[in-house]
C-alpha cells in the first residue's frame, strides 16, 4: 500500500506540471499568433489603400505633367507608383516618383 | 465519514461554480463571435462593393474621357471622369435595389456639372464605406492636341456606398 501511495503522489505531480507548461505554452502560441495575424492583415489593408493612393497621383501627375512628390524616409511603411517624364530636347527620361506613407 | 462528505460536498460546489462560469464564459463568447462574425459579414460585402464601385469610377469606359484624333477614337484615359456622361450606379457596380451611394466632387465647380444617379441621403445609414480617388476632369472628347498639352489640374472625388 505505501508503494502504491508514493508511485501515486509522484505521478499526479509530473502529469500536472507537464499538462500546465504545455497548456500555457499553447494559449502563448496561439495569442501570439492572433495578434501578428491581425497586425499582417491590418498593414496589408492599409499598404493596398497606399498603393491605390499613389497610383491616382502618379496617373493625374502624368496628365498635369506634374513632378513626384514625397519618398519613403522615416516612414514605417508605403507605397510608391511613378511615371517616366520624356524630354523631347534631350531625349532623357525623368522618373516622377509619387509616395505615399505611414 | 462526515469528513470525507464535507471534502466531496465542496467538491462538488467549487466543480459546479468553475462549469457555471465556463458555460457563462462560454456563451458569452459565443454570442460575441456570432455578432462580430455578422458584422465582419456585412463590412467585408459593402466594403467588396465600395471598392469595385471606386475602381470603375476611374475605368469604366462608359464614364471616362476618350481621346479623339480627327473622329477617330484612340484610347480612353483612366482617373480622367468625363462630366458630359451620366454616371449611372451600374456604371460602378452598384445594385440600385440592394444599395445606395453618394458621389460628391471635393470643388463646386465639379459638383454642379456632375451628372450622377449617386445622389441618395446617408443620413439613415448604418454602416458607410467611403473611398476618395484623385482625377481629372474634361467635359466631352479630348482631342489629340489638348491630352499633349498636360495642362489638366488634379482634384478629389468621393464615393459613399452602404446598404439600404
Amino acid at each position: 500500500m505505501k508503494k502504491v501511495n508514493i508511485l501515486q503522489k509522484n505521478e499526479k505531480g509530473f502529469m500536472f506540471s507537464i499538462d500546465a507548461i504545455i497548456a500555457t505554452i499553447s494559449i502563448l502560441a496561439l495569442v501570439g499568433m492572433w495578434a501578428l495575424s491581425v497586425q499582417v492583415n491590418e498593414n496589408s489593408n492599409v499598404l493596398t489603400q497606399l498603393d491605390k493612393q499613389s497610383q491616382d497621383k502618379a496617373i493625374t501627375g502624368f496628365y498635369s505633367n506634374g513632378n513626384g512628390t514625397g519618398d519613403l524616409k522615416d516612414a514605417d511603411f508605403g507605397a510608391c507608383n511613378s511615371y517616366y517624364k520624356y524630354n523631347k530636347v534631350t531625349g532623357n527620361l525623368t522618373e516622377e516618383k509619387f509616395c505615399e506613407k505611414v | 465519514m462526515k469528513c470525507r462528505g464535507q471534502i466531496i460536498s465542496l467538491d462538488a460546489v467549487i466543480a459546479l461554480i468553475l462549469v457555471m462560469l465556463s458555460l457563462g464564459i462560454v456563451f458569452n463568447v459565443m454570442e460575441t463571435n456570432a455578432y462580430d462574425l455578422k458584422e465582419t459579414q456585412l463590412f467585408e460585402e459593402i466594403s467588396s462593393m465600395g471598392k469595385t464601385a471606386g475602381n470603375l469610377l476611374v475605368s469604366n469606359e462608359n464614364i471616362i474621357c476618350k481621346v479623339k484624333d480627327g473622329g477617330k477614337e484612340l484610347f480612353s484615359m483612366n482617373n480622367c471622369l468625363d462630366l458630359s456622361k451620366f454616371v449611372r450606379k451600374e456604371y460602378l457596380g452598384i445594385d440600385s435595389q440592394k444599395y445606395s451611394c453618394k458621389l460628391t466632387a471635393e470643388k463646386n465647380q465639379t459638383q454642379k456639372k456632375l451628372k450622377t444617379a449617386c445622389t441618395d441621403n446617408p443620413v439613415s445609414a448604418q454602416n458607410i464605406y467611403s473611398e476618395t480617388r484623385e482625377i481629372i476632369v474634361n467635359e466631352g472628347d479630348l482631342t489629340k492636341q489638348k491630352f499633349e498639352e498636360l495642362k489638366f489640374k488634379s482634384e478629389k472625388i468621393t464615393l459613399k456606398v452602404w446598404k439600404k
